[in-house]
């Protein structure tokens, strides 16, 4: 019984039932989703997970536990000197990894790994807002233009061209020079705005052979009004490979916010970024390099896997659009 | 192929209108006034010198006519002056400082070709074997390493650990050539990774299916070396994906100097940027922002159509 599919009530007695049938059947349990993955990238998968769940842990503990989970504060200098107990703190800067601090300290004491999962907060929200910018803004024009084609589309298209016309990383980089003041809002609405042109491209693309398959035909043919067409039929076939794309998107936007970040250029300190703890511990890469690799290591696994998981979708429904 | 041309220009210079149009319109909605940051503090107090300088600065005019005057001047290659460092102009920098980011992409562009080939032809060669899924898992993790991390890294280990490259100190290349290789190999080489990676899997998947191709089959009935077949009869038509998204690429590669040559201090078009940022320096960061871009858009026209002249099937369409 080491197949979790076959466990049925009645398989065990051999009673051939609908249910044990049914059970047999190709999508057989809850998780196949994630039981079918490859195992490469299954523990893509998992490490996602475990970003994301690091993420809104931290950020709870911030906002609404005020501190109170198991986690050290990120921007407390271990070594200083504490007014309520008149001593100084017994950490040091730029430690190696200790019980008491998992991934050391960087170069003013303050507890590495906390920073790190703190920063994962970052990277999680930038690529939320924009994943959700893309899909539902880019998805949206994409699929509508797609659909109805016209002169709409032309002019849609002639506007996305024109913004892919630059290169990503010096738009944003001009875009956000306009700004004094960078909060994550406002970092992710900027990256969350550019990334429309691209989804919108992926959804058009997709519309438009969508358009003419039969079923689309069969329900102009019985008169369905437009608006239903689009919302029933197109969209929700055009969907499962943009949320393919935002995968892949993803990764890349997390680079582009760990480049922003890295030049001194996403939110502002003290919120730890990926980006902004390289560009701090590379001063002290002499005396220790760990402090570079451990948020290095961070954002390439990330990328790495959201590649891989996007990637992988990609396939499955690249193979569910040829039988669609 | 002169309607293809035709058409091609056309859009070229409509492109190139919008983002003219975008990024002066960009930096106009920046917040703060331009007569002031050019007058300093004296200009706070003094009410009529900021009118004037205003007036000169063309600032009363609507923003279309301040377009036109402003794009009038750019095709001149006028592109105004610093703010910052008063009567120098915007050109002139960009003048002084295009070669260095130029040398830097074309270094990237070589040194990611000269690696992804033999990887690529190696992955279609030996397909689904070990050296291809080797191969192919090492192109995976290039991808998705960030340049400024391959950067650092490569800082630690040959600047600090083996102490054998510069890590910042840019020489010119009309300073001495090997210097010049010397403090631009490391910089170059990161830029060139992720590159590599994308290069790599393109050649590979077109490899794979050129091997399939009768013009191959029939090479390896004349008894032809497998070593011959690759580079000589399958290379060249397996290269033509390659060859547009160089074009697309070469964006991303822009973007990219601009962390690297940070990361380096290398004193090129990026570096210039970023202070320009940091300082909000406006027609600085207009100028450099108008030229990546418009270098940009040319570049991918040209390569349209050298993809064109390249492949017969696009020349006739």
């Amino acid at each position: 019984m080491s197949d979790p599919t076959l466990i049925s009530p009645l398989a065990d007695v051999g009673v051939p039932t609908a249910a044990a049938a049914l059970d047999a059947a190709p999508s057989r349990s809850r998780f196949a989703w994630f039981t079918d993955m490859p195992r490469l990238v299954k523990v893509s998968a998992v490490w996602l997970m475990l970003v994301v769940f690091g993420a809104i842990y931290a950020k709870l503990d911030e906002s609404v536990f005020g501190g109170a989970l198991p986690l050290q504060d990120p921007n407390l200098q271990t070594n200083n000197f504490d007014v309520n107990t008149g001593e100084f703190g017994t950490g040091e800067p730029l430690e190696g990894i200790s019980f008491n601090h998992w991934l050391g300290t960087d170069a003013i004491a303050r507890d590495t790994f906390s920073r790190l999962v703190h920063g994962a907060w970052v990277s999680l929200i930038v690529a939320g807002v924009s994943a959700a910018f893309g899909v539902i803004i880019g998805g949206f024009i994409g699929s509508l233009v797609g659909y109805i084609r016209g002169r709409l589309e032309t002019v849609a298209m002639a506007v996305i061209d024109v913004i892919l016309a630059f290169p990503a990383l010096v738009l944003l980089l001009a875009l956000v020079s306009v700004f004094e003041v960078r909060s994550l809002g406002l970092i992710s609405f900027v990256i969350g705005v550019l990334s429309i042109p691209a989804y919108t491209r992926v959804a058009r693309a997709n519309s438009l052979a969508i358009s003419n398959r039969e079923f689309v035909l069969a329900a102009q043919a019985i008169g369905t009004r437009r608006r239903q067409i689009l919302f029933r039929e197109i969209i929700p076939n055009v969907l499962p490979t943009l949320l393919a794309y935002a995968m892949v998107a993803a990764a890349f936007v997390v680079v582009v916010e760990g480049s922003l970040s890295f030049l001194g250029l996403s939110v502002q300190l003290p919120q730890s970024t990926w980006g902004n703890m390289i560009n701090q511990a590379r001063r002290d890469i002499k005396a220790n390099i760990a402090q570079v690799l451990w948020p290095s290591l961070a954002l390439t696994l990330t990328v790495l896997a959201l590649n891989q998981v996007g990637d992988y979708f990609q396939r499955r429904s690249a193979v569910r659009q040829s039988s669609l | 192929m002169a309607r293809v041309l035709g058409i091609r220009l056309l859009r070229l210079v409509a492109t190139l209108f919008a983002v003219t149009f975008l990024s002066f319109l960009m930096t106009s909605l920046l917040p703060g006034d331009p007569a002031v940051a050019v007058l300093g503090v004296e200009g706070i107090q003094n009410e009529e010198l900021l009118l004037e300088v205003r007036e000169e600065l063309g600032l009363n005019e609507p923003l279309p006519v301040r377009y036109a005057n402003w794009l009038g001047r750019a095709v001149t290659g006028d592109l105004g002056e610093s703010y910052i460092n008063r009567g120098v102009p915007v050109a002139q920098t960009i003048q002084e400082r295009i070669p260095v980011t130029a040398q830097l992409a074309v270094m990237a562009i070589v040194i990611a070709i000269l690696l992804a080939i033999p990887l690529g032809v190696l992955g279609a060669y030996k397909e689904s074997r070990w050296p291809d899924t080797f191969s192919s898992a090492f192109a995976q993790v290039a991808l998705s390493v960030p340049n400024f991390i391959t950067g650092i890294f490569l800082i630690w280990l040959f600047s600090v650990t083996l102490r054998w490259l510069p890590a910042s100190n840019w020489t010119r290349l009309s300073d001495g050539v090997w210097g010049n290789f010397k403090t631009a190999i490391m910089p170059a080489t990161a830029l060139a990774m992720t590159q590599m990676a994308i290069f790599s899997r393109l050649v590979r998947s077109d490899m794979i299916a050129t091997l399939q191709e009768n013009f191959v089959l029939a090479a390896k009935a004349k008894g032809l070396t497998d070593r011959f077949i690759l580079l000589r009869h399958a290379l060249r038509p397996s290269s033509l994906s390659l060859m547009t998204i160089l074009g697309i690429n070469f964006g991303a590669l822009l973007g990219g100097t601009v962390v690297i040559e940070t990361l380096f201090a290398i004193p090129g078009l990026g570096f210039r940027l970023i202070n320009a940022i940091s300082q909000r320096d406006i027609m600085v960061i207009q100028g450099i922002t108008v030229f990546i871009a418009v270098v940009y858009v040319v570049v991918n026209t040209l390569v349209d159509l050298l993809y064109a002249v390249v492949d017969p099937r696009i020349r006739r369409s």
